[in-house]
């Protein structure tokens, strides 16, 4: 006899089925493509251990994929979004980043740049606009869905492309990319068709003239090799890091877990099991234990910590590869209880993976971060969009910036290299 | 269930627009049939070589690639309440067919496409179907085959039923006959019956969250269902129950549960069956007139 169902004692592609089979029974109740995560975090769990060929869990999961595209509605479209695959990468440069609020009204609105970031390809300019009180309401909601439909305005008082001219004279045209608006405002880049000055010192857009603060110099670059850790203790790592949680569901690291300990394919006495829980539960509960490891002690330092420095500064820095990824960081904001990085990554799937669903593949990237006071940070997709080749957007860290610390080093990490982006914290603001 | 034993499930159509006429497609004894062509290959090699289509010979093609395909079992609906959507499925590799949904469903062609028609020749012949070597000469790319796969699953109720059972029944009997391997197809029949189990027993008792314990047996006249059904129901049954019992559409009867077939001659069958309150079991006799 073969027992199955609540999996007790099932080989693990049996075990790997049934989280299927009871995906497919829950259609309809709750978030059944957040539930499908639960396939693929079992799928990794067995293939990390060795009891699964990853091949065969990959296909047992696209076989349950089909399935559950069958019983939605835009099913199929779903499942051909997850089945993109990889698209071709591209070399992101960063030259020059400046962050600032400079003003000025045009067009009958108020507009302010908020960021520029100079590229070896091309100039990228953050402006955010605001209309005169009252216009929204009375015409602009047709043009704004027309535009946002078309997906090249930047809002309902925004012009679609710029005059952007730098201080030796170079004239270029920038087309606005990720717009959002809402009622009088509206906040978009524009990426201009050929490159400025990096070390102009002013700018003209659309004829008004704004001072830029001088260049500074660039922020230290380097890749290096990461230790390489036992596959299953790798793999719960990253559950541990997942952000599948905040979509719902089980906990994958006590998922992974499961599986492993229902198919007796670890011991429940095995030492990983206890070390895992431990920092599954001390990242989950924010409190700190004792003997916990690192980085896992020094991330946690910082959970419950509510005194983070308060403001934005420019990074400008770029990686050429880490594990086949190109990183751009822009931008670092920080709030009391967090601070986010504007980046760009390509290929994009880094950035893109908000919806876990069957995917086996987890993100290649850990957004890692630390700091001259010993604390270690993780930050987490917060929002950002773009294609397959380039994703731009934020990743948010689950505690605040240190505010005694005077740098921090950016660590975006994959399986065996880790990009090492250091930046002065300077420029941030007073604690309070 | 041998497959000669398939003979037992009574036939089941589904009507399907074909050329502009209203067809139908036919499950009978393990096979599936279009009775409105009268020389389904004859027609199909004519069709390869004039670039046309024909929704019930795109059946047939589907249903010939992958009568063996373990996909199918999780494909296909585990019964009532377990909707199959194929919508968005059927792009020009499998000429263009939709599905319409509603009581009356019926399959209808869609606008035939250059690709549509270079799909046929990707296509295994009719002839031969049993044969796994004709079966895998044709290359095919992953969208097709899903595509093949949504249009079986498509095929509404009766007919998805058998043809689960007809790939339960095949694949049993292959693996009783060491022509296949039980490690390659048992974690399938398990789960396949697992979540057709489920589903039936959810269903019955309005339990939508049910926890169900499945055992296998070896047996396959061997089965118990006891439990609570406010913790969980544990069930022992033989992998065949999908073939016997649910592929005979007798999972649910008289408002028991069916755990097995006792006996089975003509019009008649002998089911063993328990009633909501899990009491011992009782034979319930049925008669077709």
């Amino acid at each position: 006899m073969r027992c199955c169902g609540v999996s007790k004692n099932a080989d693990p592609e049996t075990y790997l089925r049934l989280s299927g089979e009871r995906i497919l029974l829950a259609q309809g109740r709750g978030n059944n493509m957040a539930e499908g995560s639960a396939m693929a975090i079992i799928g990794r769990a067995f293939i990390a251990a060795g009891a699964l060929d990853p091949k065969q869990s990959q296909s047992i999961l696209e076989e349950y994929s089909l399935a559950m595209a069958l019983r939605l509605h835009g099913g199929r479209m779903r499942m051909r979004h997850m089945a993109a695959g990889q698209a071709q990468g591209t070399r992101l440069t960063a030259l020059r980043a400046v962050v600032c609020a400079l003003s000025f009204d045009a067009s009958d609105e108020h507009r302010t740049l908020d960021r520029v970031l100079f590229a070896e390809e091309a100039t990228h300019l953050d402006l955010s606009g605001i209309g005169p009180p009252g216009q929204a309401s009375r015409s602009m909601g047709p043009v704004r869905h027309m535009r946002m439909m078309r997906g090249m305005g930047p809002g309902p008082f925004g012009a679609q492309t710029l005059v952007v001219v730098d201080d030796e004279g170079t004239t270029a045209t920038a087309h606005a990319h990720g717009a959002h608006s809402s009622d009088r405002s509206w906040q978009a880049t524009f990426v201009t068709d050929v490159p400025l000055n990096p070390d102009t010192r002013w700018i003209e857009i659309d004829s008004h003239r704004l001072g830029l603060p001088p260049r500074t110099p660039p922020p230290e670059v380097y890749v290096e090799s990461v230790e390489e850790i036992d596959p299953l203790r790798a793999m719960f790592y990253k559950e541990i890091l997942g952000s599948d949680r905040r979509l719902g569901g089980d906990d994958p690291t006590e998922v992974a877990l499961g599986a492993l300990l229902d198919t007796g394919v670890l011991a429940a006495d095995d030492s990983l099991v206890t070390d895992v829980r431990r920092i599954a539960g001390a990242v989950a509960g924010g409190v700190s234990v004792p003997d916990l490891p690192e980085p896992w002690a020094s991330l946690v330092r910082r959970f419950s910590k509510s005194d983070g420095p308060t403001g934005r500064i420019p990074i400008g820095a770029a990686i050429n590869s880490v594990d086949g990824y190109s990183v751009r960081f822009d931008a670092l904001t920080s709030e009391p209880t967090s601070f986010s990085l504007s980046l760009a990554v390509s290929p994009g799937d880094p950035l893109l993976r908000h919806f876990p669903g069957f995917e086996l593949e987890r993100s290649a990237l850990d957004w890692w971060a630390e700091d001259d006071r010993m604390n270690s940070y993780v930050a987490f997709n917060g929002g950002g969009g773009g294609s397959g080749e380039i994703a731009q957007g934020e990743v948010h860290s689950l505690a605040p910036l240190d505010p005694q610390a005077t740098f921090l080093r950016l660590l975006p990490t994959g399986p065996t290299q880790r990009g090492v982006v250091t930046i002065s914290l300077a420029g941030l603001g007073d604690p309070s | 269930m041998i497959r000669g034993s398939l003979g037992d499930l009574r036939p089941a159509t589904y009507p399907v627009e074909c050329s502009g006429e209203r067809h139908t497609i036919r499950w009978e004894a393990g096979e599936l049939s279009a009775p409105d062509h009268g020389d389904p290959e004859g027609e199909r090699a004519l069709a390869a070589l004039g670039g046309t289509s024909c929704a019930c010979l795109d059946i047939l093609g589907a249903w010939a690639h992958h009568r063996e395909d373990l996909r199918l079992l999780s494909a296909m609906s585990r019964g009532p309440g377990d909707v199959i959507q194929s919508e968005g499925f059927g792009g020009p590799r499998i000429s263009g067919m939709n599905v319409v949904r509603g009581s009356h469903a019926v399959l209808r062609p869609g606008v035939t496409t250059a690709a549509g028609a270079s799909g046929w020749v990707a296509r295994a012949p009719l002839s031969g179907l049993s044969s796994a070597g004709a079966r895998g000469q044709f290359a095919r790319t992953p969208d097709s085959t899903e595509e093949e796969i949504a249009l079986l699953a498509g095929l509404g109720r009766d007919v998805t039923v058998r043809m689960v059972a007809t790939i339960t029944a095949t694949l049993l009997q292959q693996q009783l006959a060491g022509a296949r391997s039980g490690s390659t197809v048992l974690p399938a029949l398990e789960a396949s019956l697992f979540g057709r189990v489920s589903n039936a027993l959810r269903m019955w008792l309005g339990a939508p969250d049910l926890n169900v314990e499945l055992e296998v047996s070896d047996q396959p006249e061997q089965w118990t269902l006891t439990g609570d059904i406010d913790s969980s129901l544990r069930l022992l049954l033989p992998l065949e129950w999908v073939t016997e019992v649910w592929g005979r559409d007798l999972a649910l009867v008289a408002g028991r549960f069916s755990l097995g077939v006792v006996e089975s001659s003509g019009s008649r069958i002998a089911l063993s069956t328990v009633a909501s309150d899990l009491g011992s079991p009782k034979i319930l006799r049925i008669e077709m007139p």
